[in-house]
């Protein structure tokens, strides 16, 4: 066991550095930050001053270490279109991000498990053929347009819930959906096909064969194996919806993480852009190391393996 | 005193296309404490029938009867609820074919064997867990007490198997099922499970029900046979009358199929049933056999045969027994024999295996130091022409290894092989092919599923640029009928052939290029034991015919028996026994070589499973014995053996790596 | 039930031996498509897309960039005060809504096409040579997948189409660039199968090459999951370039794509939603019917795949 943890951990190491290097290169090298900074139609000469000053002219692989080592420090770099410390932003924006991703989570599995579930304990019925349509559709509904739909609705026309902004619970609570639903699909295809993979295998026959039935024979010999995969998507999907709410928050006026992605993209700011580029992929690879752990709790073949 | 009695069970099974019937009209009685042995080709039913039994066939099943009787009671209609609690695991219980699958592998062992008797509350849970430990220590687990709170993937398949009969005892049922219990195992594994389980049922008064596809294991170890034919209980009698006096062309049929250890120099040709087994769509208008049967007359493909009681108690399915009955049994006897000359002249060496020896270098994890493997350890062999060797050994112990390096699939890096005296790596591999072609185990993952069987057969003429296209499609056709398969396969899907069909396609692409020789995998160990004997047939025929040298790659010492001429015998990567068929399977010297042919379950009704000469399990690959390397599991060890390692030492053109016998004969 | 190997394949009880009963694999495949009817209805609506794509200036009714600000804000045809003109009204601007709407499909389908292309290529490429090979070079090119799968993909897309441009070849290039994963784990796993196949110990005996045996013998059989993959992709990449122009990242105005025709109509979203839904409602069936071909064409090739 301590093995594994010890080699997961030091891979979950390399990957973040690794994924650091990418994406550091990929946008000093696809982006001139330069130009970025200096805006579009800036003078020539203004950009020239401008990379020499920032020590744009140096070669990359210095300004990668110079990165990595003020990285170390704690110093997560001086945000230029802001103009605060990047570190700082992305604390003040955390907080909402984390609700929304936790809540948005919370919706996929009340949804998706035990629809999932039903429709593999009553395939090729009316149950398993509506589950099956509607993660059929709702993969075709782009989320943007479900969000606008449902502040159309439940905002405009109804008036339940507040149209944007994130002052309260209340405000949270169509985002998570809309951000929930868009999990929904492939962790119910994953709940269903797990579970009937499971039902179908051998050692469910066996349990049969003892005499076990109905819902305990659900319980205590099929959900553990077929929620097993189920644990690793989940994680992944949290672990996308703590970085990649730009959508949602930008439709509810979410002062979240995407919301600073968004505006700092736009504001041409590289080195916020950076940071969160590197914060979310650390956030993911964190997630799913702990969701291998989970597994291997779950799992006695990696555990003692 | 009847424990289960059937009436006409039968089994249908929807499709997207229809009903399968799969099993029509079964009805047997079985005693307490007596076992009855269903076989069956693939196919037949025999699985089927007892599933039903248990209430564990899918929904798209119906199951009809006009009785099930047991225990006194009858259990058709009793409802779900308590068949569960009172019947399925508890008075009944199975053992499946699949050791690796069958037990949930998040649950430890404990757990999975208690549950039952603890939700039953037939017993406490400390007194549940003895028993579990009582258990464990009858069906021969060291150590029972602390595998409790082992998990599957920690325990062997042979051990994971003893588990499952453990399992299914802790109820103590009144019936046993025993489903293929021991397909998946080893040879020498087989036996003791078999064994195992004989002598439980027996003590502690179970019935059971065997089904199986292996005719050795049911005429060696149950009171009643049933043969079951496309889902027809075809013929029932005692294990005695069925196999000496059949009543059933199909039973006789399969009762030829088999090949024998018994027969000696001579090797008469197996006897086969022609055709394949009939599709059980629709309703059945004949006798289910007619297509294949050497008695048909008309009136078979008239009417179903109804089953027929006869005087001694046995019932069968033949319109015509009557008429054919004195001629079935007889003609047991005076097989068709066709006698093929054993090569005693030895030709040419054409395949030379030099100090061979691969050793794998496995990595548990990126911390730990990586371990050597060796799974060939210093081999050396001749193939001779037109000879057919055979290469004998469990699985593991590094034959498929050295049969991919004589192919040139993976490289020989220590000792050397040659073929017609140059070595394998410095010829190119387009006249490899010419020299040496394979032919494997497994026909469905053998044939290119997008190719047509024309297009599969061609693709050697096509790669090498023999001829031209019209040529190439004579020489394909041509090829077709001498393996036997008729020219309109040439356009057909892989999917639409038969495993024994498929094997030909196999064999005529092998042969195509007509190289010296043909080196086969485990032939037909994938086949059932009628189209077995067809294949086995034809590689003979085909031998005789072209001149062709065999290498022969299996387990399976009766397919040995049946077309070998010279044997190896491997062990744990080492060659440990050679010499000529009969030297080998007559006169084995080596205590390994004994300890396989014990474990081969020829016919022998009432015959009982023979105790084998083998301790101990098979070893750990990554850490090897000392001394010889067999002589932990051998039973005549002597001191010596633990530290000297014996060498293949030749007498009398055989070779034997023993010391006690090097000994005994100095 | 994988101990008991149903005789499906035999002959009917009552034939002579060993006739050829079962389907070629095309009859089979026709036989499935036929009573496939998300395949058919998918597969249709796809075909209508690409030809009204193809052929937009004569389904247009009107010049899809023509503003007339005396006709802004036209409802639909079925709602009180539109005209027979304006089927789908008019945006802020006064163009003709069904115009812009029929012109957006050319966008999306040349992006959803061209990227999963693009990716499908990458994907394939190493997802075969991971396979095939194994060893290092699977566990470099895994690595690799590794990587891939922690970056923030939707987030990069964005940073790096704004910073490199916007323009269409830049969207569907960062998009297929950024997206290959789903090829990659298929084809690693199917070539890992196969390699394990006789029948390619069988094409190596022979004396096939390494490049002979991708081509001719793995290729052929990982065509239909690559196909399946694709179209599923497509779907993806479509709604990944809407969203990117309905951000105000991908497409820029005044080309009509739907993304952005939605973020344009959002500004009037309160009191004409049909602004907002129609662009929205097509992007939900071109997405739906391509989705429904991918899992059809899964369905009919292997259908054992279905879960």
């Amino acid at each position: 066991m301590l093995r594994y943890l010890l080699r997961r951990g030091f891979m979950a190491l390399l990957v973040a550095l690794t994924v650091s290097v990418a994406a550091f290169v990929l946008l000093n090298v696809a982006v001139d930050p330069a130009m970025a900074i200096a805006g579009e139609d800036a003078d020539l000469l203004l950009v020239e001053q401008i990379r020499e000053q920032y020590g744009f002219d140096r070669p990359i692989y210095v300004q990668y270490f110079e990165w990595l080592t003020r990285l170390f420090h704690g110093d997560f770099g001086e945000s230029y279109y802001w103009n605060k410390p990047v570190g700082e932003l992305i604390l003040s924006h955390a907080p909402v991000t984390l609700q929304l991703a936790l809540m948005a989570i919370f919706v996929t599995v009340v949804i998706s498990i035990p629809l999932g579930t039903l429709a593999a304990l009553k395939q090729n019925s009316l149950i398993d053929r509506i589950a099956l349509s509607t993660a059929v559709s709702a993969q075709a509904i782009p989320n943007f347009w479900l969000g606008l739909m449902m502040i159309i609705l439940f905002s405009v026309t109804w008036q339940i819930f507040p149209v944007s902004g994130d002052d309260t619970f209340a405000h949270f609570i169509l985002p998570s959906f809309v951000l929930g639903a868009s999990s929904v699909p492939a962790v119910m295809r994953l709940t269903r096909n797990g579970l009937l993979d499971v039902l179908s295998s051998d050692y469910i026959r066996t349990a049969r064969s003892k005499g076990f039935g109905g819902i305990r024979l659900l319980l205590q010999h099929a959900m553990r194996n077929a929620l097993l995969p189920v644990v690793s998507v989940l994680a992944v999907q949290l672990g996308q919806k703590l970085g990649g709410s730009v959508i949602t928050e930008s439709i509810f006026a979410i002062n979240g993480l995407g919301r600073l992605a968004l505006e700092s993209i736009l504001g041409g700011d590289i080195p916020t852009v950076q940071m969160l580029v590197f914060v979310f992929a650390l956030t993911f690879v964190i997630m799913t190391l702990l969701a291998d752990l989970l597994n291997a709790w779950l799992d006695p073949r990696l555990r003692l393996g | 005193m009847t424990l289960l009695s059937i009436k006409d069970l039968s089994v249908d099974l929807k499709l997207a296309n229809g009903t399968l019937h799969a099993v029509r009209d079964v009805s047997f009685d079985l005693d307490k404490g007596e076992t009855i042995g269903i076989v069956g080709e693939s196919g037949s039913g025999k699985s089927l029938t007892s599933m039903a039994l248990m209430r564990l066939l899918p929904n798209t099943a119906t199951t009809t009867a006009s009785a099930i009787m047991f225990d006194n009671e009858e259990i058709q209609d009793m409802n779900q609820r308590r068949f569960l609690s009172e019947v399925c695991g508890i008075k009944m219980s199975m053992i499946f074919q699949e050791p690796m699958t069958s037990l949930n592998p998040v649950y430890s062992i404990g757990r999975q064997m208690t549950e039952t008797v603890l939700l039953r509350k037939q017993f406490s849970r400390p007194d549940a867990t003895d028993l579990a430990v009582n258990l464990l220590e009858k069906v021969g687990i060291a150590n029972a007490a602390s595998r409790l709170s082992q998990y599957p993937h920690q325990l062997s398949g042979g051990q994971r198997q003893r588990v499952m009969i453990a399992m299914a005892l802790m109820t103590q049922p009144k019936l046993i099922i025993a489903d293929e219990p021991t397909t998946a195992l080893d040879v020498t594994v087989q036996a003791q499970i078999l064994q195992l389980l004989v002598h439980l049922g027996k003590e502690l008064g179970m019935g059971m029900i065997l089904i199986t596809h292996d005719l050795g294991v049911i005429s060696r170890m149950v009171d009643k046979v049933g043969v079951m034919y496309a889902g027809q209980l075809v013929e029932t009698g005692t294990t005695e009358q069925v196999f000496n006096r059949p009543l059933h062309p199909y039973t006789k049929g399969l009762l030829q199929c088999i090949p024998d250890l018994e027969q000696d120099s001579e090797k008469p040709r197996l006897g086969t049933i022609p055709g394949i087994v009939p599709n059980l769509m629709g309703k059945q208008s004949g006798c289910s056999f007619a297509n294949r049967c050497e008695y048909t007359k008309e009136l078979c493909t008239l009417s179903v045969p109804p089953e027929v009681k006869t005087a001694d108690g046995r019932t069968h399915r033949c319109l015509r027994s009557d008429e054919i009955a004195t001629h079935i049994s007889e003609s047991k006897d005076t097989t068709t024999t066709i006698h093929t000359a054993e090569a005693v002249e030895q030709g040419a060496v054409v395949l030379d295996v030099e100090k061979v020896s691969r050793t794998f270098y496995v990595k548990k994890s990126i911390f730990s130091e990586k371990q050597p493997l060796v799974a060939v350890n210093d081999v050396s062999l001749k193939l001779h022409h037109s000879e057919v060797l055979a290469l004998v050994g469990e699985s593991g112990c590094g034959k498929t290894t050295l049969s991919k390096m004589m192919l040139g699939l993976d490289l020989v890096k220590e000792g050397r092989i040659e073929i017609n005296s140059s070595p394998i790596e410095d010829i190119d591999i387009r006249e490899r092919a010419l020299l040496i072609q394979p032919i494997f185990q497994d026909p469905y993952s053998s044939l290119n599923p997008r190719r047509t069987i024309g297009e599969t057969i061609r693709q050697p003429l096509q790669f090498h640029k023999v001829g031209d296209k019209q040529s190439q499609t004579r020489t394909v056709e041509k090829t077709m009928e001498l393996v036997g398969l008729p020219h309109r396969f040439y356009h057909v899907y892989p999917n639409q052939l038969s495993g024994g069909q498929r094997q030909r396609v196999a064999i005529a692409r092998a042969l195509i290029l007509r190289p010296q020789i043909i080196l086969c995998d485990e032939p037909t160990s994938a086949l059932d034991v009628s189209v077995q004997a067809q294949i086995l047939n034809l590689l003979q025929d085909l031998r005789d015919e072209l001149g062709l040298t065999f290498f022969i790659i299996t387990h399976d010492l009766g397919v040995v028996n049946h077309i070998a001429t010279r044997i190896a015998v491997m062990y744990l990567g080492q060659i440990v026994e050679t010499g000529t068929r009969r030297q080998i399977i007559h006169e084995s010297k080596h205590p390994y070589t004994q300890a396989l042919m014990q474990s081969v379950l020829s016919l022998e009704p009432g015959g009982g499973i023979p105790t084998i000469d083998l301790g101990g399990g098979f070893p750990n690959p990554l850490d090897l014995p000392t001394g010889c390397l067999f002589h932990p599991r051998c039973l005549k060890a002597i001191d010596i053996c633990k530290r000297e390692r014996p060498e293949l030492k030749e007498t009398n053109g055989r070779e034997t790596r023993c010391l006690l016998y090097q000994q005994q004969k100095q | 039930m994988s101990s008991t190997e149903l005789p499906i394949s035999g002959t009917p009880l009552t034939l002579e031996t060993e006739t050829v009963t079962e389907l070629t694999p095309r009859q089979l495949l026709i036989r499935r498509i036929k009573g496939h009817k998300g395949l058919i209805i998918g597969f249709t609506v796809i075909i209508g897309l690409i030809i009204v794509g193809i052929f937009a200036p004569m389904f247009a009714p009107h010049d899809p960039y023509e503003q007339i600000l005396s006709k802004r804000l036209i409802p639909p045809v079925w709602s009180p005060g539109g005209t027979t003109e304006y089927l789908l009204g008019t945006d802020h601007l006064g163009r003709d809504y069904l115009s812009r709407l029929i012109y957006g499909t050319r966008i999306s389908l040349m992006i959803g096409y061209g990227a999963a292309t693009v990716g499908l290529f990458i994907g394939v490429s190493m997802g075969i040579c991971a396979g095939y090979f194994g060893g290092r070079v699977d566990q470099l090119i895994s690595y690799i997948l590794t990587c891939q799968l922690s970056l923030p993909g939707l987030l990069l897309t964005m940073t790096l189409v704004f910073f490199i441009g916007p323009s269409v070849y830049v969207v569907i290039g960062v998009i297929g660039v950024l997206h290959w994963t789903y090829y990659l784990v298929v084809s690693r796993s199917a070539a890992m199968q196969i390699r394990q196949m006789d029948y390619i110990a069988a094409a190596k005996s022979i004396g096939c090459s390494k490049f002979h045996i991708i081509r001719k013998e793995i290729l052929p059989n990982l065509m239909s999951q690559i196909i399946v993959i694709f179209t599923l992709e497509v779907g993806f990449a479509i709604l990944a370039e809407s969203a990117l122009s309905f951000l105000g990242i991908g497409i820029q105005a005044p080309t009509p794509s739907w993304g952005l025709m939605i973020a344009e109509g959002k500004v009037a979203m309160f009191f004409q939603p049909w602004l907002v839904i129609i662009p929205g409602a097509a992007l939900f069936v071109l997405v739906l019917a391509t989705n429904l071909m991918g899992d059809g064409i899964r369905d009919v090739t292997a259908p054992e795949n279905r879960n």
